[in-house]
């Protein structure tokens, strides 16, 4: 038989933490092309405005985008980010109930920014259809939410395998790709952010 | 060197898969070595008697990569078909405009077909297929990442393709007539493109996990590394388009006041089927032609770094261009600055995407120089395909100019087409390579060289009269342009004739592949003298010895060279 030096042992795979990062990178890719639509059907419909001699809004009249509830949700994004990134802290120590601890407010975190998201659509009070901003804002903050409620589902599957001891301070991918995936959230809301609250 | 003893190696697919999976807690979406069948199940040595599925539903719920990626292939050679018969009409109807017979609105919803169908019905999902089938063998994996993610892929591309393929039928196709088949175009455009995603997400996945021991980035064959580069440039664009369909979706199905309706769809999602979009699903045509060449020269690469790197060049460029409209050149009254960005911008999206098909096709004439080549089929394929994509790089360099007037004319149809069609000659091409590994049965080479030849002469009768009739001012998707007379008559029947060419060529290829993979002649283990890991177990997917440890970019060349060497000192 022929006679072959031995391979090098074999690295970790990483499987979980390159799967998220290729997810990410996707949602990042999704969300680019959600905002990049919405500036060129908003800037296509201020050339209409101008074109017809209107007043160049592109917000209907009369409604005013609500500036405190956005403001504060990037917070609580940046907030479940920083938080996220502790549960990778906490982990890579073998603290794991500081692991659990951090999970469980990103999820909080989550859900308070899923409530205020509701707060905003509650007092713009425009319909889906009554124009093209309303049409192009429910579409893209939609997309979002449901980005939103994916992070909440990763949150509480990472919590309860953390709890159930399946990361340690060696293996820590799993909590690892969690936090990967609230980082994008957190940047792809600070897009949304500038794009649709503050470029109104 | 064809006859190298199989129990050669040292373990290392043992060690590559099975040892990790001992130190390793699985992934929610790993797949139990003992569930993966092929490769995998033999392994795993089941104590107790195995239940064994039904072979209908072996195949429904299976996880093995290459039943998926022979999934994938399958059922994109059968849609190649249907949409090349949709294309033929498509251009029959623009050779006169007195005879039509079909509808303006048919003839709208069958050129979208066409276009949207090639490249997300055939071409990606057929690359995409081979890929899945054949990377994790190349890396001496034992299977590949997320196996349930890649059959997701596999099933929910079918049904979602079904439900865009029923809608088209129903006039809901961008511009179509029926505002719920629209609705349900919408719908099923986004799921094939998640899907497409998914499956390209596995490939890319199982490249940067999945390698052998000793096999670095840059020693992956060059298909898999092709295989890794489309996969990014694919996630890093399609879901733009999914975006895109996403606000779509919301303003058609609600109020239809942003995007003007049904008909302002198409001017949306056009991008996705130009160039420099086209240049994304031409990357593994790259790839196959790297790979077959030095098979064919019988000989290792030469500069096989440069050739590694014209192919992720290949990505850059693609994955640059796409990420922005199609830049224009229009030096009339600009400023120095604004005519130098003009200019940045045309030679990234509209020059470069020649060089790496440049680079690659030199490349693999430098390996043929003082060899002994041995021509094969696949290779005919390949060959064509990387030429074929070279043309339509070379075509793609003029369509920015505005003073040439080619935007809007079917000069942008022939683009398009050069890069599909090379696309899907490398995917026949690809399937008769591999298929002897993924069936054990080869494909006559003779017949299969003929097709590669015909689907080359169809190719160029499909794509080059469009150059020609651009020039001349045809407008794209014209069934009803007043000067559909002289050359461009001309050229719509050079067109049709080679639309029908590449049907003809496409089913006789399948059918030969039903036939021959089914009741051909057995294949052997090594039957194209090759170099890469996928060879090096016995076919077609049985456990077979254990790969050797990867110490070069040619292991299997690798140990046949060491045997010789050995039976010569013996």
């Amino acid at each position: 038989m022929l006679a072959l030096p031995p391979a090098p042992a074999p690295e970790r795979q990483h499987s979980l933490l390159v799967g998220t990062s290729f997810g990410v990178a996707a949602g990042a890719a999704a969300f680019a092309g959600l905002l990049g639509t919405y500036l060129v059907a908003r800037e296509r419909e201020l050339d209409r405005l101008r074109e017809a001699g209107e007043v160049v809004r592109f917000l209907p009249n009369g409604v005013l985008m609500p500036e405190i509830a956005p403001n504060i949700m990037l917070s609580i994004l940046l907030g479940a980010s920083l938080m996220a990134q502790w549960a990778v802290y906490a982990t890579r120590r073998g603290d794991r109930r500081h692991t659990a601890m951090a999970i469980v407010l990103v999820f909080l975190f989550g859900l308070g920014a899923l409530n205020l998201q509701v707060v905003v659509y509650r007092s713009l009070e425009v319909g889906l259809t009554s124009s093209p901003f309303a049409t192009l804002f429910y579409g893209v903050t939609g997309a979002f939410m449901i980005a939103l409620l994916v992070g909440l589902v990763f949150a509480l599957v990472t919590a309860f395998r953390s709890l159930g001891g399946r990361y340690a301070a060696t293996d820590t991918d799993g909590v690892a790709a969690f936090a990967l995936y609230w980082h994008f959230l957190t940047f792809a809301f600070c897009a949304l952010w500038l794009v649709v609250y503050v470029n109104k | 060197m064809g006859n190298v003893p199989r129990d050669i190696g040292s373990g290392l697919r043992e060690r590559a898969t099975g040892a990790i999976r001992e130190r390793e807690p699985m992934t929610i979406t790993d797949t139990k070595p003992e569930q993966v069948e092929g490769v995998g199940a033999a392994a795993a040595a089941p104590t107790a008697a195995p239940v064994v599925p039904a072979r209908g539903a072996a195949w429904l719920l299976s996880a093995d990569h290459t039943r998926i990626g022979r999934m994938f292939v399958g059922v994109s050679l059968a849609l190649a078909v249907a949409v090349l018969v949709v294309g033929t009409l498509v251009m029959a109807e623009r050779i006169d405009t007195d005879g039509t017979f079909l509808s303006a609105d048919a003839i709208d919803q069958m050129t979208s077909f066409l276009w949207i169908g090639l490249a997300f019905l055939v071409v990606v999902p057929l690359l995409l297929g081979i890929a899945i089938a054949v990377v994790p063998l190349q890396l001496g994996a034992q299977g590949i990442a997320y196996p349930r993610a890649a059959a997701l892929s596999f099933w929910g591309w079918l049904f979602s393709g079904g439900v865009m393929v029923v809608s088209y039928l129903a006039n809901g196709g961008p511009g179509g007539g029926d505002g719920q088949a629209v609705d349900a175009f919408l719908v099923s455009f986004l799921l094939v493109l998640a899907a497409l995603v998914i499956g390209a997400g596995c490939v890319g996945a199982t490249v940067i996990t999945r390698r052998a021991p000793g096999m670095g980035l840059l020693e992956t064959p060059p298909f898999s590394f092709a295989a890794l580069i489309s996969a990014g440039a694919l996630l890093l664009t399609l879901p733009v388009l999914g975006g895109t369909v996403v606000l779509l979706f919301v303003d058609h199905h609600y109020g239809r006041i942003v995007f003007g309706g049904n008909a302002g769809i198409a001017d949306q999602i056009r991008w996705a089927v130009i160039q420099p979009q086209t240049y994304v699903y031409g990357i593994l045509v790259l790839g196959l032609m790297a790979e077959l060449s030095p098979v064919a020269a019988r000989r290792r690469q030469p500069l096989r770094m440069t050739m590694i790197a014209a192919v992720g060049l290949a990505g850059a460029i693609a994955v640059g261009g796409a990420m922005q409209w199609m830049p224009t050149v229009d030096l009339d009254g600009v400023t120095p600055i604004q005519g130098l960005a003009q200019l940045v911008l045309y030679g990234i999206t509209a020059l470069l995407p020649g060089l790496p098909f440049l680079l690659v096709l030199g490349l693999a004439g430098q390996a043929f120089r003082g060899a002994r080549p041995r021509l094969s089929g696949p290779f005919g394929f390949a060959t064509a395909a990387a030429l074929m994509g070279l043309v339509g790089a070379g075509v793609g360099v003029l369509t920015p100019i505005v003073d040439l007037e080619l935007i809007g004319t079917v000069y942008q149809e022939a683009q398009s087409a050069y890069l599909f069609f090379a696309g899907l000659l490398a995917g026949m091409g690809a399937l008769a390579y591999w298929g002897p590994r993924l069936w054990g049965r080869r494909l006559p080479d003779k017949a299969v060289g003929g097709l590669a030849t015909l689907g080359f002469i169809g190719t160029i009768l499909a794509a080059f009269p469009y150059v020609i009739a651009g020039f001349l001012g045809q407008p794209l998707g014209a069934s009803s342009w007043s000067e559909l007379d002289g050359p461009i008559q001309l050229c719509n029947i050079a067109v049709t004739i080679g639309f029908a060419l590449l049907a003809i060529t496409v089913l006789a290829f399948a059918l030969l592949a039903l036939r021959g993979f089914s009741r051909g002649d057995p294949a052997g283990d090594d039957p194209w003298d090759a170099q890469t890991l996928e060879w090096a177990v016995a076919a077609p997917g049985a456990p077979g010895p254990d790969a050797p440890a990867v110490q070069s970019p040619e292991p299997w060349l690798d140990i046949k060279e060491s045997v010789s060497s050995q039976a010569g000192a013996g």
